[in-house]
């Protein structure tokens, strides 16, 4: 299923939420939106590439219509993003094995245990098996049990936006120092500066570990307790 | 195999900031002497590399001075990829006759993309971070069994991404490629480079050059909702 996969970020002015927005352009020569029931979750990836998953608010709360994901904002670092198109089952499709597809009675997701599966209700176990977390799937990608018939897209960042914010803070409280020792204030911006846009370079060039672990840095050595 | 141009020194010194950050990163002490070197080199290649934003304000001159000290600052040499050297004949010395003296350019080979199954729709082929470059220039082929053409694409954008122009050229077609089409857009922080296709089963592949603008970075999100990108301090 030939689907172009579109994001875009955004932060609250309070900084407390951090919005995902699905940007993909749906219908014309890509599936129509109401063909597809999609599935996000996310997880905040430590330097030992471990997971931690992160709640999600879905805006509208419904796979079928779902525009935007949203959480509470993580720490500076990695975020690891697992998104999934599923198509309708269709009772006239052939499925192979893996292949996964959403009930549109009832938006539950199923996954083809043979090949060959042609007419076989959602219901025989022996031809489906439901599948708890849609969007686990991307983990599959590349993988023997790939769902070749769906979208997926494990979509990674690392985020530094608390720490351009504290970054901020620090050079216009600098400013603002009229009796301050300029050689006490020069080094420790010079290495605020040269971490921070270690891990936006990071960011750019999909270095995640090395950007989480640049992040941690920051956050220990310049945020306020 | 890189040869050591300016597009290739600026990608390399970024490539060793973020090295250099990192291996900061895994200490607890600052003070450390080699720590401290550390820190002394990173915030050299991090200052040249602000200073190279300025770019198309500097003359070439003034711009290889920069590119130059990054070569020294960025270890770019002790990386593991060899430049590859332009080819010198050695001059013929003839008594009575002028010296002749040619050097053959090895050119960078470009960055090589596939997409192997352009199937009904469109589907991007090759992208990029549009902050790294001004513009590009694509060498491509699209074929299937029986159809067969060859083209060049060449794009330009401003580095917000608001304005993309692109123009191509091509050859005749062996067989019909006619379904298949071009296009380069931006979105979402990359310039893409995309085959919209009327059937299945195409090949687009070929290699990518560009023309490099380092550093300018993306605007950080603002305190009102606005979109994030990575962003320079």
């Amino acid at each position: 299923m030939a689907l172009d996969v579109l994001f875009t970020l955004a932060i609250s002015s309070d900084r407390e939420t951090t919005t995902l927005t699905d940007a993909t352009v749906y219908g014309g020569a890509n599936p129509a939106r109401n063909t597809l029931r999609v599935f996000m979750s996310l997880q905040k990836m430590d330097v030992d590439s471990v997971g931690t998953v992160v709640a999600l608010t879905a805006s509208p709360n419904d796979p079928e219509t779902v525009t935007s994901w949203s959480w509470t904002t993580q720490p500076d670092g990695w975020l690891k993003f697992y998104y999934v198109a599923i198509p309708a089952y269709g009772v006239g499709t052939t499925y192979a094995i893996y292949d996964a597809v959403y009930d549109s009675a009832t938006d539950l997701v199923y996954r083809s245990l043979s090949n060959g599966n042609l007419g076989n209700a959602l219901s025989n176990v022996t031809f489906w098996e439901p599948i708890s977390d849609p969007a686990a799937l991307a983990n599959n990608e590349g993988e023997a049990n790939e769902s070749l018939n769906i979208t997926s897209l494990i979509y990674q960042r690392v985020l530094t936006f608390n720490s351009q914010y504290e970054y901020a803070v620090l050079i216009g409280g600098n400013c603002a120092c009229t009796d301050c020792d300029d050689d006490e204030i020069i080094p420790p911006y010079n290495l605020f500066s040269l971490l921070l846009n270690g891990a936006i370079k990071a960011d750019q060039w999909s270095e995640f570990v090395k950007g989480e672990q640049i992040c941690r840095t920051i956050q220990s050595k310049f945020f306020a307790c | 195999m890189l040869v050591p141009t300016e597009a290739t020194v600026i990608y390399q010194s970024e490539l060793k900031l973020i090295d250099v950050a990192y291996e900061i990163s895994l200490n607890r002490s600052m003070r450390k002497p080699e720590v401290r070197k550390l820190i002394r080199q990173g915030t050299n290649i991090f200052l040249w590399l602000q200073a190279y934003q300025a770019a198309s304000f500097l003359t070439r001159e003034e711009r290889e001075k920069i590119w130059v000290c990054l070569l020294d600052i960025a270890d770019v040499n002790n990386f593991a990829v060899a430049p590859v050297l332009g080819q010198t004949n050695q001059p013929s010395v003839f008594v009575g006759q002028a010296n002749n003296i040619t050097n053959n350019v090895v050119y960078d080979a470009g960055v090589p993309f596939i997409n192997g199954n352009v199937d009904t729709g469109t589907e991007t082929v090759d992208s990029f971070i549009l902050t790294v470059a001004y513009g590009a220039v694509w060498h491509y082929t699209v074929r299937k069994p029986g159809n067969q053409r060859s083209g060049i694409v060449q794009a330009s954008w401003t580095s917000d991404g608001a304005n993309v122009v692109w123009q191509h050229d091509s050859t005749n077609d062996i067989g019909d490629t006619s379904p298949v089409t071009i296009v380069v857009d931006y979105s979402a922080g990359l310039i893409r480079f995309r085959a919209v296709a009327l059937s299945d089963d195409w090949i687009v592949e070929g290699n990518r050059y560009l023309i490099y603008a380092p550093g300018s970075g993306v605007s950080a999100g603002s305190g009102d909702g606005g979109d994030i990108d990575g962003g320079t301090a």
